[in-house]
């Protein structure tokens, strides 16, 4: 059995698992004692289904430390999430600064239990005129800014394991454009919660075309994965009958996504009611599979070739990637794109820091592009 | 006795949880039931074992030397932990 064999396997199993705990079901014994729950316990964490997972085996057998201590962990991270979300957002009504959580925050109630949709961050967007004021606030709350100005985002942690991402908008204009547009006055698409003066939420409908379109703005990049596709599962487990498809077709067919968001939730419902898949939609499977819960390089490497492996393209690829183009400095150097004169600098400096910090990453990533064959990728 | 500071009470799922932060020296998860969640909110201002005790027999219906058992049970478990401030 080849790697791809195994790995797909080991995720049938994942996939039944979070499908017990999404649906309710009980999982049977005899197939759960049959796991290797040691290769799935370390699949469910590159896909942070640990959680979810979880619930699911301990119905069926006596979970092992390993798993009970990383479901704790969650657990208790998750805790801490709401705890300092209660803080952030109450600061925001304090000073009278519009916000709306967004993603994981919202999502988790779609799930049986909030405690199975794991985060890995807080994503709250603001009035983006109120940035500084924002930063003052976390500031004040014991949070240290990671990244401030730049892209979509502003970055704030705190120990033991807080991240929040305060949103100045939902996409960033330099990197998904249409998107950006879309959602240019977000505002308003908001509607304010009852009970609060400046915390807003979106409709269900809306909610939902933004969890797609943030879907699709990492999958077609370095991919997206099994949590991503089990999030639109239980969103339309929980709201399908609420949506208004005659709207959100429209929407979504202004933004290019309709035959995608078509072929994802066809691919969900199959996938966690565990249907017989097509040799295609196996392929589209592997491919979230292969991405973990935030794209793996290697897809990101395979969609940038965009199923051509001719020698220009392989040389146009690595070239960019030694002379990033105008848009990535934008992005990941802004003090280099405000200073031009530094360009010479950071051509020498991206990869000799990658040849100290991580030079087998590298080596990786240019035997990927001189091996790579147009089947390797599904053409998206 | 109380709760430190260090450890916050929460509810997730019907479960009540005692949450250390980054400060406290304990780094797991505390959860139980409600019972316990009578117990961590009598711990948020400054009491006694007999006053929980007192607040539970009132809340709930058991034998009061069960009960007794029970709360001793679950603060020494807190306590193990660093999770109260106090006799």
């Amino acid at each position: 059995m080849n790697n791809n064999g195994f790995l797909f396997d080991t995720a049938l199993d994942l996939i039944y698992l979070v499908s017990c705990s999404v649906n309710k079901t009980a999982p049977e014994p005899a197939r759960v004692e049959a796991m290797n729950l040691q290769n799935v316990f370390r699949l469910a964490k590159k896909h942070s289904l640990t959680t979810a997972a979880a619930f699911a085996v301990e119905q069926a057998a006596v979970l092992p430390d390993y798993f009970l201590e990383a479901k704790s962990k969650a657990v208790r991270k998750l805790a801490l999430y709401d705890i300092e979300r209660k803080r952030v957002t109450d600061a925001l009504e304090s000073n009278k600064i519009w916000y709306a959580p967004l993603k994981g925050s919202v999502l988790k109630w779609c799930y049986p239990k909030t405690a199975m949709r794991e985060m890995t961050d807080v994503d709250i967007l603001c009035d983006s005129s109120r940035m500084e004021d924002v930063s003052k606030i976390m500031q004040e709350l014991g949070f240290s800014c990671k990244q401030f100005g730049n892209g979509a985002h502003d970055t704030y942690v705190k120990p033991p394991a807080a991240k929040f991402d305060m949103h100045r908008t939902l996409f960033a204009e330099n990197r998904q454009p249409l998107l950006s547009e879309y959602y240019r006055d977000v505002k308003n698409r908001l509607h304010r919660c009852e009970n609060l003066s400046y915390g807003y939420h979106m409709t269900v409908g809306d909610l939902y075309i933004y969890v797609l379109c943030h879907l699709y703005k990492h999958y077609r990049f370095s991919g997206t994965g099994l949590r991503s596709l089990l999030d639109i599962y239980v969103f339309n487990k929980t709201h399908g009958s609420a949506l208004n498809s005659g709207y959100i077709n429209a929407e979504l067919e202004k933004l290019g996504l309709k035959s995608f968001e078509a072929e994802v939730r066809s691919l969900a419902i199959k996938v966690f009611n565990g249907k017989h898949l097509n040799q295609s939609e196996k392929d589209e499977l592997m491919f979230f599979i292969e991405s973990g819960s935030h794209g793996s390089y290697k897809n990101y490497t395979l969609k940038a070739l965009q199923n051509d492996n001719s020698k220009n393209r392989k040389t146009k690829y690595l070239i960019k990637r030694v002379f990033p183009d105008k848009e990535t400095v934008k992005a990941n150097y802004p003090v280099v794109y405000r200073h031009s004169f530094l360009y010479p600098a950071l051509i020498i400096y991206r990869p000799v820091k990658g040849l100290i910090i991580h030079p087998k990453k590298l080596l990786r990533e240019f035997r990927r592009v001189k091996n790579y064959k147009p089947t390797d990728n599904k053409g998206r | 006795m109380r709760l430190n500071p260090n450890f916050i009470k929460h509810t997730m799922d019907g479960v009540t949880l005692v949450v250390p932060t980054a400060e406290a020296g304990f780094h797991g998860l505390v959860q139980g039931n409600k019972t316990v969640g009578v117990i961590v909110d009598c711990l948020e201002n400054d009491t006694t074992k007999d006053a929980i005790v007192d607040t539970l027999c009132e809340r709930f219906e058991g034998n009061r030397a069960d009960i007794e058992a029970d709360v001793a049970n679950v603060i020494g478990r807190l306590k193990e932990i660093g999770a109260i401030d106090g006799e």
